[in-house]
């Protein structure tokens, strides 16, 4: 432990020199204010601040660019919970029962659940950071093609816990999530898919469209269309903070979501958005009332929330340790760091000491520096939502249609979102889930891309890879019977219910 | 017919035409998939739910929801958004965006004229310099000559 915090003092010392200091905090200052505004999620903000971090010293540049991702993690969540556009994929399970929050009024216990939470997760995060990274090396090699699959697979069947009243109706938009997630210029071959002859389907749905639309501007359309005239459809914020009993539902969510978060961030392909994913899944089987889940449950905003923050922190393992990012920000950040001449692999901790036990301790005061912008922030961000809804409205369309051409300057970005729009409207109407869509369309690519890597490395074209390895055959098995599990139960419980009618008329 | 059904039938074709598509993209074989096999697998899944759902609907028409709907609302909304994305780079960012604020306001959500003026040239200005002049968005300049962005 010595031979740990030694270094870590070290890290701290660097990380709290004045410049390093102010890095980090106008980091976590610009991430949190991007991530609020709907289009532009961690990776676009890395992306317009990395030409800034060029002039400076190495490991304030990337203390900067660290601090930008979590913030604009924290300020995802803020959109997500208000005004139900997540900024990046791992607040997608957070619009579901945060947003139910705020329209019951309880926009503020959210936020600050999902602060504490994300703190909490984020911390213990950098700890296990700290005493893993050394030693993880070899275990994350492991981790190939075949095992990548399985966990992609294991969190699709994940999304039947998304589902709401209907796992088929679940099933269904996940799978379409996938199908939208295949089009564009095929990865091995460079073939297009479904691109109708279009540039701008070439290169893939953009998640931000996608999302977007779906969540942000569909809320909008069928609010529009089902709200009587001048009514709001919000009420009025109660409390700013979370009760005891919201504490008290909350303290092993967040326990939970931690050990999630880190478990799965650590993976490659273990990303935020799996964690939250699977954070949320495990909340609800092991609710008392998994049926207030979806309609305002303060134990899924708290586990998701923690296990996304958790995630990130625990994705730090992967990059440093082994040069791997395992999502596209940190894949950013592994550009950012080797722009400064910083090859990040085993050999970072005997070659740059510095910059690793920098940006480990910048973690730990990134995230007390979020907490503390953040709480004091919830009665601002709630004062959003005392505006009435009809100025509100227009005013989100207009961030999220700007938010939609800020992506790429492209006005086709616009016409991609609207059209989700009006998918995410008759989804809301017709009562399909958006949430399982969303995800799926995320885990799709990397899922394809997975499993054709793992035919192609099994020499002889064998199914046989996925079941023959003990990690991706464990998760296929578990994620099997999670999928197989619900649907043979409401077969069940219906045969059971006709049973008792036919009982019921034959007296 | 329930939406359940109609939903599953249109499920149905519709995974059936992504797999025959994608059978034209060509399979591969399990040594080497090729670009179609993994959207031909997807095709068939999703045509199977979309027959499950069609033979076992879930939800019944009476269960979605019923009501007073706006729909002169919702329809100005939608030829107001396709407006803006049409508009946006020949009339440029001010211009099609406070004509954007102004239906929305307006006939949308019925805010006086007032209202609906003041807030539609403030959103416009706020945006404008918070997206193009501090986060350096190249926002189309339009009929307007002011540019931004880098």
């Amino acid at each position: 432990m010595e031979a740990l915090l030694g270094p870590l003092l070290h890290g701290f010392a660097i990380a709290l020199t004045p410049s390093n200091l102010l890095a980090g905090l106008i980091g976590c200052i610009v991430g949190t204010i991007i991530g609020i505004l709907p289009g532009l999620g961690p990776t676009a903000s890395i992306a317009l601040l990395l030409p800034v971090t060029v002039g400076m010293n190495p490991l304030a540049g990337i203390i900067m660019l660290a601090g930008v991702y979590y913030g604009a993690m924290y300020g995802g969540s803020t959109t997500s919970i208000l005004v139900n556009i997540p900024g990046e994929a791992a607040s997608v399970v957070t619009c579901i029962d945060g947003y139910q929050m705020a329209l019951q009024g309880r926009a503020g216990p959210a936020l600050g659940i999902s602060a504490i939470g994300s703190f909490i997760g984020g911390t213990i995060s950098v700890v296990a950071v700290m005493l893993i990274s050394p030693v993880l090396a070899d275990t994350a090699v492991k981790f190939g093609p075949p095992e990548k699959f399985a966990l992609f697979f294991f969190a699709f069947t994940l999304i039947g816990y998304l589902a709401g009243e209907s796992m088929v109706r679940g099933l269904l938009m996940g799978v379409l999530g996938l199908l939208l997630g295949s089009v564009g210029a095929d990865d091995f071959y460079g073939t297009d898919r479904f691109v109708f002859g279009s540039l701008y389907l070439r290169d893939g749905i953009g998640l931000v469209p996608l999302a977007m639309g779906v969540f942000g501007l569909g809320e909008i359309l069928y609010n529009i269309e089902r709200r009587a005239k001048q009514a709001s459809v919000m009420e009025t914020p109660k409390s700013l903070l979370p009760t005891l009993q919201d504490w008290w539902d909350s303290f092993w969510p967040i326990v939970r979501g931690t050990g999630i978060g880190l478990g799965i961030g650590i993976l490659p392909g273990g990303m935020p958005a799996v964690s939250s994913l699977v954070s949320y899944a495990v909340e609800k089987r092991l609710a008392k009332h998994p049926e207030q889940f979806g309609k305002g449950a303060i134990q899924g905003v708290a586990g998701p929330e923690t296990a996304n923050n958790a995630a990130t922190g625990g994705g730090f393992v992967p990059l440093l340790t082994l040069g791997i990012p395992t999502n596209s920000v940190l894949a950013l950040l592994l550009a950012a760091l080797m722009l400064h001449g910083v090859t990040p692999g085993p050999l970072l901790l005997v070659r740059f000491p510095d910059v690793f036990w920098g940006v480990i301790a910048s973690m730990y005061i990134g995230n007390v520096v979020l907490l503390i912008l953040n709480l004091p922030m919830i009665g601002v961000f709630v004062q959003i939502l005392k505006i009435p809804y009809t100025l509100l409205s227009p005013l989100i369309v207009l961030f999220v249609l700007l938010g939609a051409y800020s992506l790429n300057n492209n006005a086709t970005d616009v016409l991609a979102t609207i059209l989700f729009g009006i998918l995410g409207y008759l989804m809301k109407r017709f009562r399909f889930e958006a949430a399982p869509l969303v995800l799926a369309f995320v885990l799709g690519p990397m899922m394809e891309t997975s499993f054709r890597q793992s035919l192609v490395m099994s020499r002889g074209g064998s199914l046989t890879i996925f079941l023959t390895r003990p990690i991706s055959g464990t998760l296929l098995v578990i994620g099997m019977l999670v999928l197989v599990f619900p649907l043979v139960k409401q077969r069940i419980a219906r045969l059971l219910q006709r049973a008792v009618r036919g009982s019921d008329r034959a007296e | 017919m329930g939406i359940d059904r109609l939903v599953g039938s249109g499920a149905f074709v519709g995974g059936l035409v992504v797999a025959f598509v994608s059978y034209g993209l060509g399979l591969g074989d399990f040594r080497m998939p090729g670009p179609g096999a993994w959207p031909f697998i997807l095709g068939l899944v999703f045509a199977v739910l979309g027959g499950w759902l069609w033979l076992h609907p879930e939800v019944t028409p009476a269960a979605t929801e019923q009501g007073e709907s706006r729909w002169a609302a919702l329809a100005i909304c939608l030829v107001s958004f396709f407006g803006y994305a049409f508009l946006l780079e020949p009339l440029g960012y001010l211009v099609t965006t406070i004509l954007l604020m102004i239906v929305q306001l307006r006939w949308v959500e019925g805010r006086t004229w007032t209202v609906t003026l003041s807030t539609s040239v403030l959103a416009a200005v706020v945006s404008f310099v918070t997206f193009g002049v501090w986060l350096k968005v190249s926002l189309p300049a339009g009929i307007i000559p002011i540019h931004v962005g880098y």
